[in-house]
């Protein structure tokens, strides 16, 4: 190899060659330390054994590369390739086998290191040459720290400075530039006879040119080492419900999110990220454009940039205390420079529940109540149905001819048969020059609901990014938000569990009193009960100002300081409204509950205010093919919140709902308060050499005041590291369809914080809601807090995660794995299982348990143009499973009950009885093991005595469910895109979760609840002894506790969302300077396959208002 | 413009240095919770303190609305909310271990007398005056007493903890002996009596007081047996002459009342809405007609209104005819006082109790013995408001109860006639005026049934039969009866007739496991082998 003697100011070639080898030589042993790594190695002495005749050089070199691992350079336009020799050499080296061919050529050859052959003129001149130039992008801008290095060379590379310059030392004029830069096409380039060179470079297209936002910053997909995945805004837009969390699901790998009620306004998926971990709070930590916030679910997804996930210790690390359970980071678009783009989206639609149970007639109803009294030993038939209707009240109910006393009223759709409308609209303006840049934009949304619960939301953002004097760079962003959550005040949902036989509606038009819920639950669901309507009103602004530190290329400073502030006004109002009895005298009566009662008045102000200030110094620099990004950042943040709450009751009139009208006696109030603070220490050192060899530590010091004093402080690292094996030449030149290939691994710790505070003080409060006082009148009392526990610290989950991310054919095929390995360990959480209570007082939060959490992900991508049609299919799919190592159990936990050592989820998991179908007969019974009740009967659930002691006990439970979070989740998103036409489609289920069925569903007629359904029709007779329910009955507990028998499996696939569009003909619109219209026809939830068909859905069960479909059409207008 | 980057880069350090200098950011302190050291030298709050433990007394009216009333377990009363009674599931044997009705009791009560230990731990180091002091001691030790030995009636023998534990110390403290328990008891009865005043006026009412001590002392000792004991405390509550039955039998719980003679330790209930220390005890009582609601869960036992006796002291029967025909005529005063029947007068209405008419409305759960319970309803009750708050005290020992168990105790000590002329006190209070027993005619039986007549639905039915060992009788399956009103629904009340019967209610009494409720299994599972919680009998 020629030696070179390029200084480059910081370290001699020497060194650097030293420091390299040291660098590959730790790098080889992270990985190994992760993964078995195989490679081959490249012989470099190869010969050859060749014969040819008459046959042009070009053909002899093609030989020699197929034949070896050398790869020839040659400018074609001067190298006389077409002249023609003749070879026959066997067990030649190649050096001796080109001395021959290229005798006569004038041109000799150099080998370069990596097998590279450059044939070169002999009249050359000998000795280096300086090449200067500028690299530009497509917009003529300059390009900061392009790598440009002489091809084959391991030595005297350089990178562009600010203005795109560069100037790099070549042997000779023949030598080849590689100019390559993350995220664009690297280009190869002779400077021949040219001393400067203007360099354009075309951007890459596709995944490897995407920026990850991480925390504290953003990565290039290409070199990233850590474990995220990231969804743009564009396809969260897509889905037309009105709740951000709702869209993201199956979207990311990794992401489990699912549902527990369709509600506007309340309809939050649950989103964790890799499942439980955890028995203490297991939800990610929310991140909005870099500042810890807690709420994503109302954003404006016309607003979101992208949604990132971040799931492995590197990731994570850098949030140290908080994100155990992985961070979730949105970021808002910004403004870009050039011409002012107006765009308006608006869209509107039909929603109706996904899934409406429909209840037995009254009939058939009044019948399963007569069975059910019979098996009771009970059966005393009267016209009123006490225990069980006589012959006169069946004809009637049969007959409709006592339409007052007995309905045939289908009460869940009288709910929640109706078809809401919602509607939203964004208008935003995104423009910019090279001194500043804006992105503003305003929202409006309003989603109806099956009742009257609706969610309003007005929604503003002004995001700005510019420069102070040349100098400064700052961003401003300012966001408000207001959401009005409106519900009734009142129960609509127990429409469930009314009874068919109760009349909606009397002959007279009055409406009937339920006494079990002291009303009637349509009327409620109209707001005949009164409202409990929510106002949040969010303002969230943070400004940065950064500054290059001139002196030191690669350094800036940056400061930020956010403030929030959420405002939420909580109002009640309950008022009374008129429903009617109909007494057995045939006549109506209005209850003297209901005929006197007052209306009544409870509002809550509530505030809370949040600061974050940060100082960080960031350093990104690159020396010829070392790259160095470096950032040291103290932040700290400190929260609080008040609330102030008052009531009066005894209203004179329900028709003004303000307090002051209100009765003084009897009014209260009430307020509370709390505040926290935080700091944090965060450091990330990111190091690649050639973009190849990647390698990243981060850490955090942090500090959290839930903790005794002493025990405050905690540290965080994380180290990761990737070997790009796409970019090393035994890949470049042998499997050129590998267009990108990484692997990676990571390994790194963070914490979880959350819990409940001052949980170290012995405090003594006065709780609201208590009283006691002497002599006649009410009086405080002062209660202890918890049993303070001195010595608690950091809840800690080590994670280890191995990845590979690949591209093939360009980006024909991709493919992003991941496997992780999680530890958490001193869970914060209480032993309360364990500890006798005759201890007396509460238990405070302490370091229990340990639980393993490990998983798979996997995303593939592929997307092909064929003739005029694109499409895309990018498949998901992630598995976890959680195991408790170790949990403060009772000491005599049976063994069937003891989780420790099991494979379950320890927060959500349910026991019960293992049950063995129904006993058939009496024998059954008695030939023991003695049930679980004494009143058992043939028809009754036959549980499975496990212990083996003869008798069915508590003992006898074990886990029978993991609860409602889904072992395995999947997605499929798939789009297509036809001229002007394009399609999206999205499924999206889960796997590996078992379900209980909810009591409505599972024992019709217990506890006088006279309502059944379809599927319960099916119960336990003697004629009928293969019946899928146990015998009917009242009061009898015999199958009311959980076991396998109520266990469904919970797999469920939907199709999420569904979108049709068309993209309207520029030539139709340019002249009303409309550069894009898209119109689109889209729907949500549009349907589901499930075990649970008929029972329940498998998300949000049957006691939650449902999830809802939405038909939605929209379009999408940009102006400039 | 120089001018201006200067001032920006002063603003940005200005920025960074703000942003961490705060040295002790992380020294929070609760917004809104004492400190244990300012609480312990704070009399005031150290009263607060107090009060908190006594709002964990025991009382039939949160039974009422919350779990159950003690006499639905009982032949007083069964709930005619059939699967939604805790009580109902119970009585047919339908509970275990880990479902039990008072399993939160367990927890509840240890809570308190934690309470009182740290209480009793740190009192000494209170500046206030040692009469407040000694006050506030005796009243404490009073109250873990009285928690004690409601955890015996519940869960008999129990774990003894005098102290503060902590959870590092052990805590898997075997049950003690049931001598051991009574002992400690007693014990710290007599204590607290010695502590404690005979009397408080004014916004002091309702706290313990020596009689208190005395009663709750000679209750324990009746329970427990050691009948020369009890008889000496309730002497000893006698001898204060503090004490005396109060004229009208039903006036002595209503709020008009609060504090009368005859009562000795009463929890206080204020009635406001914003109070919370107020009950629903009107309001859960009375027929649903007046509210609504299906309430009067408690239905009285046709069985406990038929042993109300004639007014001339003989006992009713169906079987005569004359009484069949009027059958709630001529009785036992403390009938009507307590027990709301076809044709009863309540709030300024005539009960109409045939099935189906507004005031026995199947659509409101009707009666399943054709009774509604009358006692503890006040008759200045007002259903027509949005409140239905009660502050009405609950009587947790009133004199009557200690001249009872005065009675009984001489009655086991062989001296029935010392016994019998206690008993005919009570039968001769002014409003019940009902003929004395002869001493021919007097029995336990008869001491027995005075107790149940006297005593009915105030929650101390259960212990009774679980020391008289009357389960399969009283708590039985067919411990229940009740009536089925002849007629027409139109017609008037005096056109109906009425026939007795069982009430099947599907109730199983195992004996002897059902005298004692069982440990929660989730504590019994706590214990490890070689320290065991032993559970009661045949759980």
């Amino acid at each position: 190899m020629q030696k070179c003697t390029i200084n480059s100011g910081l370290f001699s070639i020497n060194a650097i060659n030293k420091l390299l080898f040291v660098m590959k030589l730790t790098f080889l042993l992270v990985l190994c330390s992760l993964m078995t790594v195989s490679a081959s190695v490249k012989s470099q002495d190869a010969r050859v054994t060749l014969t040819m005749k008459e046959t042009a050089i070009s053909k002899v070199i093609r030989a020699i590369e197929k034949n070896t691992d050398y790869k020839f350079v040659y400018n074609s336009s001067v190298f006389p390739a077409d002249t023609k020799v003749n070879v026959s050499v066997t067990d030649e080296t190649v050096a001796n086998l080109l001395n021959q061919i290229l005798a006569n050529t004038g041109f000799n050859f150099k080998l370069l290191g990596g097998g590279l052959i450059v044939l070169t003129q002999n009249q050359v001149t000998a000795g280096p040459i300086v090449i200067t130039g500028s690299v530009i992008d497509e917009n003529n801008q300059p390009l900061l720290g392009v790598n440009i290095k002489i091809k084959g060379q391991k030595t005297g590379a350089t990178t562009t400075n600010e203005k795109g310059f560069f100037s790099i030392k070549l042997p000779d004029n023949n030598a080849v530039l590689e100019v390559s830069y993350i995220g664009y096409l690297t280009q190869e380039i002779i400077p021949g006879n040219s001393t400067t060179l203007n360099i354009k470079l075309k951007q890459a297209l596709g995944a490897l040119n995407e920026v990850v936002v991480v925390g504290y910053g953003t990565q290039s997909k290409a070199t990233i080492t850590a474990a995220v995945s990231q969804v743009s805004g564009a396809d969260l837009v897509k889905v037309p419900g009105a709740n951000l969390t709702q869209s993201l699901a199956g979207r990311l790998p990794g992401l489990i999110a699912y549902n527990t009620s369709g509600q506007p306004g309340a309809d939050d998926a649950t989103l964790l990220v890799r499942g439980l971990s955890t028995t203490n709070n297991s939800a990610p930590l929310i991140v909005i454009d870099g500042i810890v916030r807690s709420d994503i679910s109302y954003m404006d997804p016309n607003d979101i940039e992208s949604v990132s996930v971040l799931k492995d210790a590197a990731a994570t690390a850098i949030y140290g205390a908080r994100a155990a359970n992985g961070a979730i980071l949105v970021t808002t678009k910004r403004g870009t420079e050039g011409k002012t783009t107006i765009t308006y989206s608006g869209n509107a639609g039909v929603q109706s529940a996904v899934q409406v149970l429909k209840p037995l007639d009254s009939y058939t109803t009044a019948l399963m109540w007569n069975q059910a009294w019979t098996n009771e030993g009970a059966f005393a038939p009267d016209y009123y149905g006490t225990k069980g209707f006589n012959a006169a009240a069946l004809a009637a109910i049969q007959n409709g001819t006592d339409p007052n006393r007995f309905g045939n009223t289908d009460w869940y759709k009288a709910v929640y048969g109706g078809t809401p409308t919602q509607q939203s609209h964004n208008v935003s303006i995104n423009g910019g020059t090279t001194q500043s840049r804006y992105f503003l934009s305003a929202g409006y949304l309003d989603q109806n609901g099956l009742y009257d619960a609706s969610l309003s939301r007005y929604n503003i953002r002004a995001n700005l990014d510019g420069k102070i004097a040349n100098i400064f760079d700052y961003t401003l962003n300012i966001a408000g938000r207001r959401e009005i959550h409106d519900n009734v005040n009142g129960t609509p949902n127990n429409a469930l569990e009314m009874s068919p036989l109760e009349p909606f509606q009397y002959t007279n038009g009055t409406y009937h009193y339920d006494p079990a819920w002291s009303g009637n639950p349509y009327l409620e669901g109209k707001g005949y009960g009164g409202y409990n309507d929510v106002t949040n009103d969010n303002f969230e602004s943070s400004v940065t100002l950064s500054y290059k530190v001139p002196f030191i290329p690669g350094l800036s400073i940056k400061g930020l300081y956010s403030f929030d502030n959420y405002a939420t006004y909580n109002k009640i109002w309950s008022t009374p409204y008129t429903t009617y009895q109909y007494n057995a005298d045939n006549t109506f009566s209005v209850p003297a509950s209901v005929s006197t009662a007052l209306a009544s008045l409870s509002e809550t102000f509530g505030q809370s205010q949040s600061t974050t200030s940060e100082a960080s110094l960031n350093y990104s620099h690159s020396f010829k093919l070392h790259n160095i990004n470096a950032l040291l950042l103290y932040t700290e943040t400190r929260n609080s919140a008040q609330s102030i709450t008052a009531g009066r009751i005894n209203f004179p009139s329900p028709l003004l709902d303000q307090l002051t009208l209100g009765s003084t006696t009897g009014a209260t109030n009430g307020s509370t308060a709390t505040q926290s603070a935080r700091r944090g220490v965060v450091s990330r050192l990111a190091y690649n050499y050639d973009q190849k060899y990647l390698f990243e530590f981060d850490s955090r010091y942090d500090g959290s005041d839930l903790f005794p004093p002493g025990h405050r402080y905690g540290f965080f690292p994380a180290l990761s590291a990737g070997w790009r094996l796409s970019e090393e030449s035994f890949i470049k030149d042998r499997l050129p369809f590998i267009t990108n290939l990484k692997i990676r691994g990571s390994w790194g710790m963070a914490g979880n914080d959350s819990g409940g505070a001052f949980q170290y003080l012995s405090t003594y409060s006065i709780p609201t809601g208590s009283s006691y006082g002497f002599g006649g009148s009410a009086g405080q009392v002062l209660a202890p807090g918890v049993i303070p526990n001195p010595v608690f610290t950091w809840e800690k989950a080590t994670t280890t995660d191995v990845g590979v991310d690949a591209n093939l054919w360009k980006n024909l095929f991709g493919i992003s794995a991941d496997y992780f390995y999680k530890r958490t360990s001193n869970i914060l959480a209480t032993p309360a299982s364990a500890v006798p209570v005759v201890l007396g007082g509460s238990l405070p939060i302490g370091n229990y348990g340990i639980v393993d959490n490990s998983g798979f992900e996997i995303e593939l991508t592929h997307q092909n143009t064929i003739g005029a049609v694109s499409y895309y299919v990018r498949p998901n799919i992630t598995f976890n499973h959680s195991k408790v190592i170790s949990y403060p159990e009772a000491a005599s936990t049976p063994s069937t009950l003891r989780l420790t050592g099991r494979q379950v989820q320890p927060t959500t998991l349910i026991t019960g009885y293992v049950a063995n179908g129904l006993y058939q007969n009496a024998a059954q019974i008695t030939s023991g093991p003695t049930p679980l009740y004494a009143a058992t009967q043939p028809g009754d659930i036959r549980y499975v005595d496990l212990n083996g002691d003869g008798k069915i006990t508590a003992s006898d439970k074990t886990i029978i469910t993991n609860g409602s979070t889904p072992g395995t989740v999947a997605g499929l998103n798939a789009g297509a895109s036809y001229k002007g036409f394009d399609f999206s489609v999205l499924f999206q289920g889960a796997a590996d979760v078992n379900d209980v069925i909810p009591r409505a569903l599972a024992w019709s007629m217990y506890g006088g609840i006279q309502i059944a359904y379809p599927l319960q029709q099916n119960y336990w007779t003697p004629s009928n002894p293969g019946a899928t329910f146990p015998r009917l009955t009242v009061t009898s507990k015999d199958n009311q506790d959980n076991s396998t028998y109520w266990v469904r499996n919970g797999s469920y696939l939907r199709m999420k969302s569904f979108e049709l569009g068309y993209t309207l003909p520029k030539a139709w619109l340019s002249k009303l300077s409309i550069s894009d219209t898209h119109i689109f026809v889209n729907g949500t939830n549009l349907f589901t396959l499930s075990h649970l068909r008929g029972i329940m859905d498998p998300e949000t069960g049957v006691y939650n208002y449902p999830l809802m479909r939405v038909f939605n059409v929209g379009l999408t207008v940009k102006f400039n | 413009m120089k001018k201006i980057s200067y001032i920006l880069c002063g603003l940005l350090l200005l920025l960074i240095a703000s942003s961490s200098c705060k040295k002790n950011l992380l020294d929070s302190t609760p917004l809104n919770q004492y400190s244990s050291a300012d609480t312990w030298k704070d009399s005031t709050l150290v009263n607060l303190y107090v009060s908190n433990i006594y709002s964990g007394m025991p009382s039939e009216y949160d039974s009422i609305t919350g779990s159950d009333m003690l006499g639905n377990y009982t032949d007083e009363a069964t709930d005619n909310r059939t699967a939604l009674a805790a009580s109902y599931a119970y009585d047919q044997n339908q509970d275990n271990s880990t479902n039990a009705p008072f399993n939160k009791l367990w927890t509840n009560y240890y809570a308190q007398i934690r309470n009182c230990n740290v209480f009793l731990d740190n009192i000494g180091a209170l500046n206030a005056s040692a009469g407040l002091k000694t006050r506030l001691t005796g009243e404490v030790r009073f109250l873990r007493a009285l928690y004690y030995h409601y955890v015996h009636n519940y869960f008999g023998a129990f774990p003894i903890i005098s102290k503060t534990l902590s959870a590092t110390d052990n805590l898997f403290i075997p049950r003690g002996t049931d001598a051991d328990c009574i002992n400690f008891i007693t014990s710290e009865l007599n204590a607290a009596a010695a502590l404690l005043p005979v009397k408080y006026t004014g916004a002091n009412m309702g706290r313990a007081t020596k009689g208190a001590a005395l009663a709750l002392m000679c209750r324990t000792y009746l329970y427990a047996g050691q009948w020369q004991n009890a008889a000496d405390a309730a002497t000893a509550v006698m001898n204060l002459n503090t004490y005396s039955l109060f004229p009208d039998y039903g006036g002595i719980f209503y709020p008009t009342n609060e504090y009368n003679s005859e009562v000795i330790l009463d929890k206080e209930y204020v009635a406001l809405v914003a109070s919370n220390q107020s009950s629903q005890v009107d309001y859960a009582t009375i027929p649903g007609y007046f509210t609504g609601r299906a309430t009067a869960a408690s239905n009285p036992n046709g069985a406990l209104v038929d042993a109300y006796e004639m007014t001339d002291g003989t006992t009713f029967s169906w079987s005569n005819p004359a009484q069949a025909a009027n059958p709630w005529a001529n009785r036992d005063p403390r009938l009507e006082a307590s027990i709301i029947h076809d044709g009863s007068v309540l709030l300024g209405q005539t009960i109409n109790m045939f099935v189906g008419s507004p005031y026995n409305n199947p659509t409101l759960r009707a009666s399943l013995t054709g009774y509604d319970m009358r006692k503890f309803v006040d008759p200045n009750y007002n259903p027509n408001q949005t409140t239905n708050q009660s502050g009405q005290n609950f009587i947790i020992i009133r004199y009557a109860e200690v001249l009872l168990n005065y009675a009984e105790a001489e009655f086991n000590l062989g001296n029935t006639t010392e016994a019998l002329k206690y008993v005919n006190m009570i039968r001769a209070r002014p409003s019940v005026n009902m003929p004395a027993i002869t001493a021919a005619n007097f029995t336990m039986a008869k001491l027995q049934h005075e107790r149940y007549i006297e005593l009915a639905f105030e929650g101390l039915r259960l212990w009774d039969i679980n020391r008289w060992k009357t389960g399969p009788q009283a708590r039985g399956a067919s411990s229940i009866t009740g009536i089925t009103i002849n007629g027409t629904l139109s017609g008037p009340i005096s056109s109906h007739t009425y026939t007795p019967v069982a009430v099947n209610t599907g109730r199983v009494f195992v004996d002897p496991q059902m005298y004692l409720f069982p440990i929660p299994y989730a504590e019994i599972i706590k214990y490890p082998a070689s320290a065991p919680l032993v559970q009661n009998p045949g759980w």
